[in-house]
C-alpha cells in the first residue's frame, strides 16, 4: 500500500518538479518569481489539445509531432512574454515585476477562457495507455511510468545542455553574475529571453504530460503553489533541489491523502511552504542560493 | 493624501457634507445607494491593503481570505450567538486582525516573494476551510446573512441607516490611516519598504512592524468583510477566490501605491467597473482580462497610479505659483527648480 502510493505520487510529482524547475530557472537568471508559471503550463496544455485537433495523433510519430509543436509554441510564448512584459521592467524593482506576473496570471486565464478557448473542462488522450500493469504486486499504469520517464529524460537532456553547450554555459554564467557575464561578451538580454523561453518549454512539457491526468481547464494554473512548495522543499534556487523537491512533494501529497483526512490535500502546499521556510529555510538539500 | 493644509481640510469637509446630503437628492434610488455602500466598503479594503502593500511593502495575494473571514465571522456571530451587529463587526474585525498577525509572523523570516506565495497559499486554505466547516458556514452552498439592527434601525443595504454606518466607518478609518501613515508607525512602514537593512540599522524592529502592518491591514479588511456581508445579504466561498485578492491588488495599483488618496480613487474605479462588467456576458472573462492587463499596463507606464497624476498636477500648480512669486524675487525660481 505504502509503496503503491509512493509510486503513484511520482507521476504528479514529476509535473510539480517541472513547474518548480520553471520557477527556479527564471529566478536564478532574473531574480524574479514568475507567479504566472502555472498559467503558462495551462496555456500550453490547451495548445496541446488544439494541436491534437490538427494532427489527430495515433502512433509514435504523430505524437512526437504534437509534442514538438507544443515545445515550439511554449518557447515562442515564453520569449514573447519576456519581450513584452519583463524586458521593459528590467530596471524596475523586483516588486513591480512580480506584480506584473500576478497580473499576467489573471490575464492569461481571462484570455484562454474568454477569447481563445473556453471555460469547459477537457479530458484528453495520452500517448501512453491508462491500462494498469501489475509488477510484483504493485499496480503501475504506463501513463504514470511514461510521465516519470519523460521527465527524467528531459532533465538529463537539460543537464547536458547546461554542462556542454555554449549557450547553456552562458546561461549559467549569467545566473552567477550578470555584470561579469556581460564583460565576457555574453548577450545578457538574449540570455534572459532564452531563459524565459526555456522555462516556458519546461512548463509546456509539464502541460503536455499533465493534460491526461490533471484535466485541462482554466484553473490548471493552481499548480503554481504546489510547484513553488516543491521548489522550496528541495531548496529554493537549486535545480536538483527543484526536481527532487517537486517529486517529494507529489509523493508526500499522495501519502497524506491516504493516511490523513482528504482535505489535507488542499492545505499541504501551505503547510509544506510554511514548515520548510520556518524550520529549515534551506530546504531538504540545502542548496538555497542566496542572492544579495 | 491631504497634507493637512486648511485648503484640503475645507475640501474634505465639503466632500463629506456632500456625501451626507447625497441620499436625500431626488435622483437617488436604492441601487445607487447600494453602489455607494459598496464603494465605502472597498475604500476600507483598499486603504487597509495599501497600508500593508503600499506603505510597508509586503505583497499579500491573500486578502480575499481576510475579507471572507470578516464576512463569515460577523455573520456566524449574529446567526449562531445572536450577537448584535455593532459588536459582531468589531469582533469579526478583531479576530481577522489576530489571524492577520499570525499570518504576518512568517514575514519576520521570509523574503517578500516567499511571503507573497505564502499568502497565496493561505488564501486557498481559507477558501477550502469555508467549504469544509459546513456546520458553521453551510459549506459551498453559502449562507444567508441575518438582517442586522442598530438600536431601532434595520441595517439593510438599501436603508439610510446602513449608508451612514458605511460612510462613517469609511471616513473615520481613512482619517485614522492618514494619521497612522504620518505617525512613527507609518514612517517605520515606509522605512522597511525602502530597505529592510537600512530600517534595521535605524533601530526599527522589523518583526514588530511587519506583524503590525499585517494585523492592521487585516483589521480594515475584516471590518469591510463584515459590512459587505450585510450589504449583499448572502455569502458563499466562491465569492472570495484568489481572483478577488488579485482584484484588490490591481485596485490599489491603479489608484496609486502608497497613497491614501489612491486607495479611495482605486475603490471607486473598482466598483464602477464591476457594475459595468456585470452587464457583459460572463463567458467573455472580461474582468479577468481587464484587471490582468490593467495591472501590467499601470506598472509599466504609470507606476504611481491615478494618484500619481493627481500629485503631478498639484506639483505643477505649486510650481506655477512659485513661478509667479519668482518674478518678484528672481532667486526663488532657482530654488524651486533645484
Amino acid at each position: 500500500m505504502f509503496l503503491q502510493q509512493v509510486i503513484g505520487g511520482l507521476a504528479t510529482g514529476s509535473i510539480y518538479a517541472l513547474v518548480a524547475l520553471g520557477f527556479v530557472l527564471i529566478f536564478k537568471a532574473t531574480d524574479v518569481v514568475n507567479f504566472a508559471q502555472g498559467e503558462v503550463m495551462m496555456v500550453s496544455a490547451f495548445f496541446t489539445r488544439t494541436a491534437m485537433g490538427w494532427v489527430h495523433p495515433h502512433g509514435f510519430l504523430t505524437w512526437t509531432v504534437v509534442a514538438l509543436l507544443t515545445i515550439l509554441f511554449a518557447a515562442l510564448f515564453g520569449a514573447l512574454l519576456e519581450r513584452i512584459i519583463v524586458r521593459p521592467l528590467m530596471n524596475a524593482p523586483v516588486f513591480s515585476v512580480v506584480m506584473a506576473t500576478i497580473g499576467l496570471s489573471t490575464l492569461l486565464i481571462g484570455l484562454s477562457g474568454g477569447v481563445i478557448w473556453d471555460w469547459d473542462t477537457y479530458v484528453i488522450e495520452s500517448p501512453f495507455s491508462k491500462k494498469p500493469v501489475h509488477i510484483g504486486g504493485i499496480i503501475v499504469t504506463p501513463l504514470d511510468a511514461g510521465i516519470v520517464a519523460v521527465t527524467l529524460g528531459f532533465i538529463l537532456v537539460l543537464t547536458l545542455y547546461f554542462k556542454c553547450t555554449k549557450v547553456g554555459i552562458a546561461m549559467r554564467a549569467t545566473q552567477q553574475n550578470k555584470q561579469t557575464a556581460m564583460l565576457m561578451g555574453i548577450n545578457v538580454k538574449a540570455i534572459f529571453a532564452g531563459t524565459w523561453a526555456l522555462s516556458a518549454v519546461v512548463s509546456g512539457i509539464a502541460g503536455f504530460l499533465a493534460a491526461p491526468i490533471l484535466l485541462i481547464d482554466t484553473n490548471m494554473g493552481g499548480i503554481t503553489i504546489k510547484g513553488f512548495a516543491g521548489a522550496v522543499l528541495g531548496g529554493w534556487g537549486s535545480i536538483p533541489g527543484a526536481i527532487i523537491g517537486g517529486m517529494s512533494f507529489g509523493v508526500l501529497e499522495n501519502l497524506a491523502t491516504v493516511y490523513l483526512p482528504s482535505w489535507i490535500k488542499h492545505v499541504a502546499a501551505f503547510l509544506v511552504l510554511l514548515g520548510v521556510l520556518m524550520i529549515k529555510p534551506d530546504g531538504l538539500l540545502g542548496f538555497t542560493v542566496k542572492k544579495v | 493624501m491631504p497634507n493637512g493644509t486648511v485648503g484640503t481640510k475645507i475640501l474634505v469637509g465639503l466632500l463629506l457634507l456632500a456625501l451626507i446630503i447625497t441620499p436625500h437628492l431626488s435622483f437617488m434610488n436604492s441601487y445607487l445607494l447600494y453602489i455607494l455602500d459598496l464603494i465605502y466598503i472597498s475604500v476600507l479594503v483598499s486603504v487597509g491593503l495599501n497600508l500593508l502593500a503600499g506603505y510597508a511593502g509586503q505583497i499579500s495575494i491573500g486578502h480575499a481570505a481576510f475579507y471572507a473571514m470578516g464576512a463569515y465571522c460577523s455573520a456566524i456571530l449574529q446567526d449562531k450567538l445572536g450577537v448584535p451587529f455593532a459588536f459582531s463587526m468589531v469582533l469579526a474585525a478583531s479576530i481577522t486582525a489576530a489571524i492577520g498577525y499570525v499570518v504576518g509572523l512568517p514575514a519576520i523570516r521570509l523574503h517578500g516573494l516567499f511571503l507573497a506565495m505564502a499568502t497565496l497559499a493561505f488564501g486557498r486554505v481559507v477558501e477550502e476551510a469555508l467549504i469544509i466547516a459546513e456546520p458553521l458556514t453551510h459549506g459551498g452552498d453559502g449562507m444567508a446573512v441575518p438582517v442586522a439592527t442598530l438600536g431601532p434601525l434595520a441595517l439593510k443595504s438599501d436603508t439610510l441607516a446602513f449608508y451612514y454606518v458605511c460612510l462613517a466607518l469609511a471616513f473615520v478609518m481613512t482619517w485614522l490611516a492618514v494619521n497612522i501613515v504620518k505617525s512613527r508607525t507609518g514612517r517605520a512602514f515606509m522605512a522597511l519598504r525602502e530597505s529592510e537593512i537600512a530600517a534595521q540599522t535605524n533601530g526599527i524592529d522589523l518583526a514588530k512592524y511587519k506583524t503590525i502592518a499585517f494585523a492592521l491591514s487585516a483589521f480594515y479588511t475584516g471590518m469591510a468583510g463584515a459590512l459587505y456581508a450585510q450589504a449583499v445579504t448572502f455569502i458563499a466561498p466562491d465569492g472570495f477566490t484568489i481572483f478577488l485578492s488579485i482584484k484588490f491588488l490591481a485596485v490599489i495599483i491603479i489608484g496609486g501605491m502608497g497613497s491614501i488618496l489612491g486607495s479611495i480613487l482605486g475603490a471607486i474605479t473598482l466598483i464602477v467597473l464591476q457594475e459595468g462588467f456585470a452587464k457583459l456576458p460572463p463567458q467573455w472573462g472580461a474582468p479577468m482580462i481587464f484587471y490582468g492587463a490593467a495591472l501590467i499596463v499601470v506598472i509599466m507606464f504609470m507606476p504611481q497610479g491615478i494618484a500619481g497624476w493627481v500629485n503631478k498636477i498639484r506639483y505643477r500648480l505649486a510650481l506655477r505659483k512659485m513661478g509667479a512669486l519668482s518674478q518678484l524675487t528672481p532667486s526663488a525660481s532657482d530654488a524651486a527648480v533645484s
